[in-house]
């Protein structure tokens, strides 16, 4: 019995020391969003991605003309979709 | 955009090629700002937010054509969205000068075909199949 208790004790510590510095990875790429909106930005400019959440790889933001984007901040391509909801 | 944008992103999104940006056009009345009005201000509460009410407006878009503010309110709590705190957005002033601006600058910018997609400077004019769009963004792949 007690072999046993040691033995998921033991697991228990292995675990916790695999899974803590993924953890803190996502936390730490999760900074507040930002305020809406500085006038003026241009649809070609206004890119500054500032990340809010990610998990799975997923991540989506805020830029800062007050856009919402969907993907890495320093992705190669930035794709502009302009369209209406209508 | 929903046609091409589930392989978009399958295949280069989530690659880390490709960062997805939403412009709002408000070109149909006043249900295009209030449709972008709560997609926007679903997103102030979380950008993640933006992008399911963006979701799930298009997936409905013959409902927002003759929408009332309740649609918008229901659609976003239903997304996640803390009920109090989007219709103060909703109703209020700001976002509303947000999205003005923005259609300002697309205006400037001399977008006015719905829809366009602007990757790295290359236009595409109208809705197109994925291949369309994958062919450009290998291009502008480095």
């Amino acid at each position: 019995m007690k072999v046993r208790y040691s033995l998921f004790i033991w697991l228990a510590l292995v675990v916790t020391a695999c899974s803590a510095p993924g953890q803190d990875t996502i936390e730490s790429a999760t900074p507040t969003a930002e305020t809406p909106a500085q006038a003026g930005a241009s649809p070609a400019s206004g890119s500054q991605g500032a990340p809010v959440d990610a998990a799975d790889d997923v991540i989506f933001g805020r830029n800062d003309d007050g856009t919402f984007f969907h993907g890495a901040p320093d992705a190669p391509v930035t794709l502009i979709d302009y369209s209406d909801f209508l | 955009m929903l046609g091409a944008e589930p392989e978009i992103v399958a295949n280069h999104v989530l690659a880390g090629q490709v960062k997805l940006v939403y412009w709002p056009m408000l070109d149909l009345g006043p249900n295009s700002e209030n449709a972008a009005a709560a997609a926007f201000c679903a997103g102030e509460q979380d950008p993640a937010l933006f992008w399911a009410v963006h979701h799930a407006l298009f997936e409905d878009q013959r409902s927002v054509y003759l929408a009332q503010r309740d649609y918008f309110i229901d659609t976003a709590v239903a997304q996640g969205a803390d009920g109090q705190a989007f219709e103060a957005c909703y109703d209020g002033d700001e976002m509303r000068t947000l999205l003005a601006e923005l259609d300002a600058t697309r205006r400037d910018a001399g977008v006015t075909q719905r829809p366009t997609f602007d990757l790295n400077g290359q236009r595409i004019l109208g809705s197109q199949p994925y291949e369309t769009f994958a062919e450009v963004i290998a291009i502008q792949l480095p």
